[in-house]
């Protein structure tokens, strides 16, 4: 065989402005794609190993709860900042390197997340004492809440102080107990934190006292009364508030009218207050559930336009002005949304990247999903009507079906095979070949040291 | 001796079987490495071809007297250029798939993506395209494009890794991207700019990833 002429046609210098212009053609690019690609909200799917429930209670829909084990990791949606359950934990999500976070609350004092110690609890079966004479600043590094089950004792203050000199703003958890106010006690005994999230049982009465917590970021509130009077005291640093009740008769309309700072409101009741929301006008989150009763969405006027997360757990109705809420990125329907109202929304909701539904009897086509252009999750519990149409979806990342569902091997192994990649947000994309090519390298290496002597005493007789 | 390097007739029979055979032996080998084994240790024969015919071409010393790995004034423009070429593509990909544009963590297994990235470029528009240009720049760039879209096509065209993504649409971003990119290694006359795009544009799309896809091992 000939020896071939190496690059004959290149371009000459002719061409020499050509890389000044692509580079700028390029650049010109990046610049567009920033503006076309704003930092728009983003959701993180966090998955959890450890023995438990785990949930979002910053977007809590039908109180799904997400079990995870040592050996099999639960998966939830989160974003930055939304508060997470785990059994009696809860902390604020940041995100962090690891996509799996390893929980470990099988001590009875300690939860460790990642093998880091993330809370301490306080117990009167459980002496911490020991722990706290030889606890070193570096074992804290990590810290982010202390949960209070029963009263502080005295001997514990000194140590809690040095943690609060350490970590002021780590998250407080008060846990509900009969014989003794723990908020109370804490503050007489140990108020030198500033927590920036708090979770606490409250009667009506104690609400003016709420004040006390002006540092807390999101408050996280328990109404054990039925009947609440008393308005939210002014906390100006709170953005987040969740509020739980479970037997409510009545609400003030103006509970929140002193908060109307507040970005994300979850009001897990009974019953629809909706009359409480009317003055919140900077609300971009809102999780509601209406308990067994049928909620007007025609109360919330024009309050979904301005949201980008809106969940309805319980019966609705009105469910068809939800179309006017073209800003919604993650959306939980009612469970009563029939067929109808369900195609007027997809095809009318194009920017949605979550969506979270029940399935019932009146909704059995699911082929519309395939219209929502940035779908990325799926959340379906009850019943999934139509499975056909899941494996359609082939950008979807992250898909939660209901228990039963997964007892259904087949289904499942049908499902990872139309949807790979799914659940795990950043094992997305097709570009990348096959890794099995960089073998090429070594082998062409081998087989060129072999003949190298036979090429070129080609090349010399040639030439 | 010195290589004339200019004036010695070219066999374009030879250079079209050897790339042929070259790119028979990887699109064979993308396509049955996805297969189970023991199917999927068949697909090291064809890669073993491939690297035997690649081989001797390494240690041609007219190779390396061609400029394709040299680094002058203008080629440092057209890397700066692949540079961008790349991060432009990776943010627009990464925008569609509703990625935020930066990625927040740079994992261990984004290496192995950038080496894949750098050895296709070796290889496709290194090799391939090298060979192809002594016929005619057109057929080197088109040629070289339509074998790096066939060989990303046929890795889900086993039954492992059918219906991943649908493969004709797959396979026209491709060709159409490598074609971009198979233009900007011909006006540079370097592989660098190219090998920049691909390793820049697999570093940024596959920064988290903390596991290979399926279709890699």
């Amino acid at each position: 065989m000939k020896p071939d002429q190496i690059h004959p046609k290149q371009p000459g210098r002719t061409q020499s402005w050509l890389p000044y212009f692509l580079a700028g053609l390029f650049l010109l690019g990046i610049l567009l794609i920033f503006r076309g690609f704003p930092d728009e909200k983003r959701f993180t799917v966090v998955q959890l190993k450890g023995n438990g429930l785990v949930t979002n209670w910053s977007k809590s829909f039908h109180f799904i709860f997400f079990p995870s084990s040592n050996r099999e990791k639960g998966a939830i949606l989160t974003e930055k900042n939304d508060v997470l359950g785990f059994n009696d934990t809860y902390f604020r999500y940041q995100p962090t390197k690891e996509d799996t976070l390893r929980i470990n609350d099988e001590g009875d004092s300690l939860v460790f997340l990642n093998s880091k110690i993330n809370s301490i609890v306080i117990h009167k079966n459980e002496d911490l004492l020991p722990w706290f004479r030889q606890m070193k600043p570096e074992q804290l590094t990590d810290l982010a809440s202390i949960l209070i089950q029963d009263p502080i004792p005295e001997s514990y203050i000194p140590y809690l102080k040095t943690i609060a000199s350490q970590h002021p703003h780590l998250s407080l958890t008060f846990a509900e107990n009969d014989s003794l106010n723990l908020t109370t006690d804490y503050i007489r005994k140990a108020g030198f934190f500033q927590p920036t999230v708090v979770f606490v049982p409250v009667i009506n009465e104690e609400i003016p006292a709420l004040v006390y917590w002006k540092k807390a970021k999101c408050l996280f509130i328990v109404l054990d009364d039925s009947v609440i009077l008393n308005p939210l005291p002014a906390l100006p640093e709170m953005k987040e508030c969740i509020v739980y009740g479970d037997d409510l008769k009545s609400m003030p309309p103006d509970f929140f009218i002193n908060n109307l700072q507040l970005k994300k409101l979850s009001l897990l009741l009974n019953k629809p207050f909706y009359e409480l929301l009317a003055p919140l006008d900077q609300l971009d989150e809102l999780v509601l559930k209406n308990g067994d009763s049928v909620a007007g969405l025609d109360k919330l006027k024009n309050i979904p336009e301005r949201l980008s997360v809106l969940l309805i757990s319980g019966k609705c109705t009105g469910i068809e002005q939800l179309v006017k809420a073209k800003g919604l990125k993650w959306l939980g329907l009612p469970v009563n949304t029939s067929q109808k109202e369900f195609n007027m929304l997809t095809a009318s909701l194009k920017k949605i990247q979550v969506l979270e539904m029940a399935g019932n009897s009146n909704l059995t086509d699911f082929t519309n999903l395939q219209e929502m252009p940035d779908l990325r999750a799926l959340i379906i519990i009850d019943t999934v009507t139509d499975k056909k149409s899941i494996g359609q979806l082939k950008k979807l990342r992250y898909l939660s079906l209901p228990h039963d569902t997964k007892e259904d091997s087949a289904y499942l192994k049908e499902m990872a095979k139309a949807l790979p990649g799914c659940i795990v947000v950043a094992n997305s994309g097709a570009c990348l070949g096959s890794g099995w090519l960089l073998l090429l390298l070594p082998l062409a290496l081998l087989s060129g040291i072999l003949f190298h002597k036979k090429t070129n005493t080609e090349h010399e007789t040639t030439g | 001796m010195k290589l004339p390097a200019k004036k010695i007739p070219v066999n374009h029979y030879g250079i079209l079987r050897e790339v042929f055979l070259v790119s028979l032996c990887i699109l064979l080998f993308a396509w049955l490495v996805s297969w189970p084994v023991p199917v999927k240790w068949f697909s090291f024969l064809p890669l073993t071809c491939a690297g035997l015919i690649i081989g001797p071409r390494l240690f041609n010393t007219a190779l390396l007297r061609s400029g394709l790995f040299r680094l002058g004034p203008v080629k440092v423009l057209y890397c700066i250029t692949g540079l961008l070429m790349g991060i432009a593509g990776a943010l627009y990909y990464r925008g569609m798939y509703s990625m935020p544009l930066l990625p927040a963590w740079f994992h261990g297994f984004v290496l192995i993506a950038v080496c894949i990235g750098v050895m296709e470029e070796l290889v496709f528009r290194g090799y391939i395209q090298g060979r192809l240009q002594s016929i005619h720049p057109a057929v080197a760039i088109i040629g070289a494009a339509l074998i790096h879209a066939g060989y990303k096509a046929c890795l889900f065209l086993a039954p492992a890794t059918s219906g991943i993504t649908p493969v004709w649409l797959f396979f026209s971003w491709s060709f159409g991207a490598f074609l971009l990119i198979g233009l900007l290694r011909y006006f540079s006359n370097s592989i660098w700019p190219p090998i920049l795009v691909h390793a820049v544009f697999d570093l940024l799309v596959y920064a988290e990833n903390t596991e290979a896809p399926v279709w890699v091992w």
